[in-house]
């Protein structure tokens, strides 16, 4: 049995509880409450609206915040596993393992939602559902391990993990932007994927390249700050 | 040829409320007597590798258990408590930390072996504290093969483990490893037979050895608790005595009960054995009051003050005599 093995049934054991699942389904539900009134508003744009908006812009960064927030037991991640790694463990290999299960479920989450908000605003005039649905996934798929790698670093900062809300907090004011003070946020990377605001003029494709660096280098920074 | 350098090594270990703790230690019963604030839980915290130190070194057999699961592997640690206890059940448990030592046994026999079979199925995290305590108190004696075996107060709160159990474990492991045994009660580590050393406000204050009164608080006042019938008479008799310095007779739940005061406890035993004889008491158990931490801590600080006035006089003489 590895150390990996341990952290991700630890994680696991956390994500699947009342206080993960209440929040995921009420993220569902507004989400689909307010895509289906976009799409009587305007229905061309409902769906780019729901996604930058209620989607990917408020849900995702939220869902990711409270699922790394309860993988991590609300804390540290050294001390997430310091039960196991007292016994013996391997504290990266835990870390580790609880770090992928974080990002499988912020990526699923973060999929769910893009795909109710989608089919709650009836797609997009003019392009295939499946095609949309697909590339929609693939998208939310990549803001979801973006943000929730992002979140993880964070956690290694502060008492309890407090950096989180700063990245929260921060991703919230200067992701928006579209100058290099927006570079190391999710949320411009994602706007950009969407179609939106270009940071520093970036190509669309380039969002793409950035959110997968910022996982990378968030995921070194976490096994950099876990002793051994 | 014997390995020369200790089992266990804190070098000038300084994390809140320890300063600049140093101890070295063989394999052994030993005892660190002290109350959280004094740093007890601190000590079983950084043995385990839980936590770093700020300043220092805590070293295994030369290997730091904190930043070295191989060493973190061989300590056996029972901590004060356990933050963020994970969510599965106590077999699932005991099964991972078996798995982190490549120890082959069923988390089932384990926890059979001490006689805690009953927690196998029920939550890990919602046991309540002495119940943790208890489980990674088999844990921690069940290790195959510990380097080291650190334990915050061993025999208090611990669930459903027999005391006599862990007491006889540990004496076992004591032969060969490192038994260091965090403790607020004299009586335990008398109970072990450990080597005590008091710990005061996270610095080595004394090391008196044996957990007895007379080495922890000398010169103290001891108590000496006699139950019976009819002891009355002997409360008064007693009093005759030149070794008693004080004796005072109470009703007790069931019968009577003299508390007497002496400096010394043979001549007490002696004294309570003449009035015994001479009056018509009906003895039914006789025990000593034992030696609290804040005892011990108060003969340290009467013990220092005493050295540092007999210096101080010392100092006065030597310098009057060379001015005369």
């Amino acid at each position: 049995m590895s150390s990996f093995t341990c952290g991700m049934a630890l994680a696991s054991r956390r994500l699947m509880t009342p206080q993960v699942a209440v929040p995921w389904l009420a993220a569902i539900a507004s989400v689909a409450a307010i895509a289906f009134a976009e799409r009587y508003r305007d229905a061309a744009t409902a769906a780019t609206n729901s996604l930058a908006g209620v989607a990917l812009g408020l849900c995702v960064p939220l869902m990711c915040y409270w699922l790394t927030r309860a993988a991590m037991a609300g804390t540290h991640p050294t001390e997430a596993v310091a039960a196991m790694a007292r016994v013996g463990m391997h504290r990266r290999g835990l870390v580790s393992g609880v770090l992928l299960m974080t990002t499988v479920a912020g990526m699923v989450t973060s999929a769910v939602l893009a795909v109710t908000a989608v089919l709650s605003a009836g797609g997009t005039p003019g392009i295939s559902l499946f095609k949309e649905l697909g590339i929609v996934i693939g998208m939310a798929g990549l803001v979801g391990w973006s943000y929730a790698c992002v979140f993880a670093a964070a956690s290694t900062v502060g008492k309890n993990g407090g950096g989180r809300r700063w990245v929260l907090l921060l991703d919230w004011l200067l992701g928006t932007g579209a100058t290099a003070i927006a570079l190391p946020w999710p949320r411009a990377h994602a706007r950009n994927l969407l179609g939106l605001d270009a940071v520093v003029g970036m190509p669309q494709w380039a969002a793409g390249v950035a959110l997968a660096m910022l996982a990378a280098v968030a995921t070194a920074w976490v096994t950099f700050r876990t002793p051994a | 040829m014997t390995d020369p350098s200790p089992s266990l090594l804190l070098e000038a270990l300084t994390l809140t409320p320890l300063r600049r703790l140093q101890l070295a230690l063989g394999p052994g019963m030993h005892a660190l007597l002290g109350t959280p604030a004094d740093g007890t839980d601190v000590v079983v915290e950084l043995v385990s590798g839980a936590v770093a130190p700020k300043r220092g070194r805590c070293l295994v057999h030369g290997r730091a258990p904190h930043t070295d699961p191989a060493a973190r592997s061989r300590v056996a640690a029972v901590a004060a408590h356990d933050r963020h206890p994970p969510a599965w059940t106590v077999e699932r448990h005991v099964k991972y930390a078996l798995a982190a030592r490549d120890d082959r046994r069923s988390a089932t026999d384990v926890l059979a072996e001490y006689e805690l079979a009953s927690y196998a199925r029920r939550r890990y995290s919602r046991l309540d504290a002495a119940e943790r305590r208890a489980v990674a108190l088999a844990l921690a004696l069940s290790h195959p093969d510990p380097l080291v075996i650190a334990a915050f107060e061993p025999l208090a709160t611990i669930g459903g483990l027999p005391r006599e159990l862990v007491v006889e474990r540990l004496r076992a492991r004591a032969e060969r490893c490192v038994v260091l045994v965090c403790t607020s009660r004299a009586t335990d580590a008398a109970d072990l037979g450990a080597q005590v050393q008091l710990l005061y406000k996270g610095c080595l204050a004394r090391k008196p050895g044996a957990a007895t009164s007379r080495a922890l608080a000398p010169g103290l006042r001891r108590e000496v608790i006699v139950h019976g019938d009819g002891l009355r008479d002997f409360a008064a008799r007693i009093l005759d005595s030149d070794a008693i310095s004080a004796a005072r007779w109470e009703r007790a739940p069931v019968g009577e009960r003299v508390v007497i005061q002496s400096s010394d406890q043979h001549s007490s035993c002696r004294a309570i054995a003449k009035a015994a004889a001479e009056t018509d008491a009906n003895i039914r158990s006789l025990w000593t009051s034992p030696v609290g931490v804040d005892q011990a801590h108060q003969a340290t600080l009467g013990l220092a003050r005493g050295a540092f006035d007999a210096a101080h006089a010392a100092a006065l003489d030597f310098h009057s005599g060379k001015l005369s």
